[in-house]
């Protein structure tokens, strides 16, 4: 088995001024022992974007590694975790590497960046890739989210997606889009029970309408429901406030 | 039992209505809310029929709403001839006796190009368009443009409901008009003025501020709402009704047999405002030469300023209005002299109101004029010159000794028919002409 001190070549100082041990012999390095307990060398590895050297696989911990990757030419969707700050600067305790995380960010310049071949390297479980790259795994997250929850179905002559978190219709044969207020009570909704359920949770929560109250007090016992007091809560909506009815 | 049952006989006889559920049609849904529902059967021609109540064996079925009969306020083949095609097929709107109708050979429920099924050609030389009745229904996009022109009509009598109330001597008629005219004229929600308290109004000067939005009015609606605050908690509902159990909240389920009572869905009234407005701000807009690439997003940014909608003003303003003063921007200046002169963005609420403003009514003009189905201006322009020739034709059949000789019905594109260019300025020209 391989040494980390051969591997981590900006360890060297520490090499040199102690006999060879393993690392949870090493009092002050014992704790990155447990860190990087079940870790493995491409979780420390990215692509580099550094001039003469783009495409190149460098390893945190080494020399020209550190180098590269603290000047912002790692690639962007490197997954950084606290840890790997410990693996730049061994002395670091988890507490200081935690804040250090926090304060510095992801040091890549997404501007020296080129290659979008490139696609995920470091810790993918318990790190976090460049914030612009972040954006756009969230936007993708979100984009499968509303995929999951979107309704088709075909009413008439066209086809419509259903959003429920948005209060949203939209036409896939002409781009329109329409608010479920407008539509709640058109042949679409009648037709679709399972889709204005979904809509009619979601109304319910947005503008908290007693429809629900009235659907379950038909008849005779709507004439008095609108005796019974309302809970309110105003919220404030820019400048103007809204009433939610709860 | 008996009873009951024999009075809906009665009642059904009384209108000449079938006793029962006409064995040929079929429930098909419901529509509605708070407990005022309308039930839809469909028969043979896949005409809907208003119900009173599902069938016993449906999930819809109203326990208290007795049996089903057929509701006598609606257009029936006896009652409302102009509203049946030949087929027997339920149109959208009653055709004038006159006019010369031509069905479209093309006509294709599944197509949204194809979808009317008739046109003639209206005194003003546009093209009506006939629906069938059941394709309306059944498309989203037509149904919401149909309901913009059902409030669109709904709203003079509207207005004069509010009006009648407001000038009510009894408290509670006061209530309810002032109620009906701020959802009107000041744009607010059912649920946002029912469930106001006394804290939320304020004054200054001669502006009301109503949760957290100003409007101005005359006289007579300022004292009315002063009268509201008076020396009452803060914490008050606003709208409250004298009742024998004290003063009482209004319920959203009495407001709503208002509205189902005239036919005018809250919704599509608020609806029918923003598209006008979007109208009225697109017409100033063109009158300070603002360039048609940043039109729509200002357009939009006003709309929602002024009614509140957040990012949702686009789904609150008609789609045909938007696609056509997009296309005929650069031809909509003309129009806004006529315009009235309501500060843009405090809404102006007028206790005497009973029918429509001059650009309210401007743009009811327009949207009535408008297909709801998918066209293009040159699709528009050749139909138009087509009703012209055949309406030439037809009047020269029925006088021929009128026509000088020689003289044949008028090629296409000739005469009545507007020259290329023109049919795209008046159509948006009406709005505001």
């Amino acid at each position: 088995m391989t040494s980390p001190f051969e591997m981590f070549s900006a360890w060297e100082p520490l090499l040199k001024a102690r006999p060879t041990k393993d690392l949870d012999q090493h009092q002050r390095l014992a704790h990155l022992g447990t860190k990087l307990q079940g870790k493995k060398a491409k979780q420390l590895s990215f692509t580099t974007s550094y001039p003469g050297q783009e495409g190149q696989k460098k390893y945190l911990g080494t020399v020209d590694g550190n180098q590269q990757f603290l000047l912002g030419y790692a690639n962007p969707k490197f997954h950084l975790a606290p840890y790997h700050w410990q693996i730049i600067d061994p002395s670091l305790s988890d507490e200081e590497a935690e804040k250090l995380h926090l304060s510095a960010g992801h040091p890549s310049k997404p501007e020296l960046w080129n290659n979008e071949d490139v696609g995920d390297e470091g810790d993918l479980e318990d790190g976090e890739p460049h914030v612009s790259v972040k954006e756009e795994y969230d936007a993708r997250d979100a984009k499968a989210a509303r995929d999951a929850e979107t309704v088709t179905v075909r009413c008439g002559a066209g086809l419509y997606d259903a959003v429920p978190s948005e209060g949203m219709i939209y036409g896939q044969h002409n781009g329109h889009r329409y608010k479920w207020d407008l539509l709640r009570n058109s042949f679409l909704a009648a037709k679709n029970p399972e889709l204005a359920e979904k809509m009619e949770a979601q109304y319910a929560m947005e503008k908290a309408l007693l429809r629900r109250r009235g659907e379950e007090t038909p008849g005779f016992e709507n004439v008095t429901a609108f005796m019974q007091p309302l809970q309110r809560d105003v919220v404030r909506v820019g400048d103007s406030l809204r009433v939610v009815v709860r | 039992m008996t009873s009951s049952a024999s009075s809906h006989d009665d009642v059904a006889k009384g209108f000449g209505l079938p006793e029962t559920i006409d064995p040929n049609h079929t429930y098909v849904y419901r529509t509605g809310e708070y407990g005022l529902y309308q039930y839809w059967y469909q028969d043979r021609f896949e005409n809907y029929w208003l119900y009173t109540n599902a069938p016993v064996d449906s999930e819809d079925y109203d326990q208290h709403a007795g049996e089903a009969m057929i509701s006598p306020d609606q257009p029936m083949p006896h009652t409302s001839p102009e509203f049946f095609n030949q087929d027997g097929q339920k149109r959208n709107v009653a055709v004038p006796a006159e006019a010369n109708l031509q069905e479209n050979g093309n006509y294709n429920p599944s197509d949204l190009r194809n979808i009317w099924k008739e046109v003639y050609q209206a005194p003003d030389g546009h093209p009506r368009y006939v629906y069938l009745d059941k394709d309306i229904r059944e498309n989203p996009d037509m149904w919401v443009q149909n309901q913009l022109r059902v409030v669109d009509a709904m709203v003079p009598k509207y207005r004069q409901f509010a009006n009648n109330l407001f000038q009510g001597s009894h408290p509670k008629d006061k209530v309810f008009g002032a109620i009906l005219m701020l959802v009107d004229q000041g744009c607010y929600s059912v649920e946002e003025l029912l469930h106001a308290e006394v804290s939320d109004l304020e004054f200054v000067d001669q502006t009301v501020v109503l949760l957290g939005r100003k409007f101005i009015c005359d006289l007579p609606f300022y004292d009315f709402m002063t009268s509201l605050k008076g020396t009452r908690e803060p914490s008050e509902p606003l709208f409250v009704l004298n009742t024998v159990y004290g003063k009482n909240q209004i319920g959203l389920n009495h407001m709503a047999s208002f509205f189902a009572g005239m036919r005018v869905s809250p919704v599509f009234l608020m609806y029918w405002n923003a598209s006008q407005m979007y109208s009225r701000i697109v017409h100033r807009l063109a009158a300070e030469q603002v360039p048609a690439e940043e039109l729509k997003e200002r357009a939009m940014q006003e709309v929602s300023l002024a009614m509140n909608l957040g990012e949702e003003a686009d789904c609150m303003v008609d789609i045909r209005l938007q696609d056509v003063v997009e296309q005929n921007y650069n031809s909509l200046g003309k129009s806004f002299a006529r315009l009235t002169s309501d500060p843009l963005g405090v809404f102006v609420v007028l206790s005497d109101l009973t029918s429509r403003k001059p650009d309210e009514l401007q743009f009811s003009m327009w949207i009535h004029t408008e297909p709801m189905h998918q066209t293009t201006p040159e699709e528009e322009m050749q139909l138009e010159a087509e009703l012209g020739q055949a309406h030439e034709e037809a009047e020269a059949e029925k006088n021929p000794e009128a026509q000088p000789e020689g003289m044949g019905p008028k090629p296409s594109g000739e005469g009545a028919s507007p020259a290329p260019g023109e049919g795209e300025a008046a159509s948006a020209g009406q709005e505001g002409e």
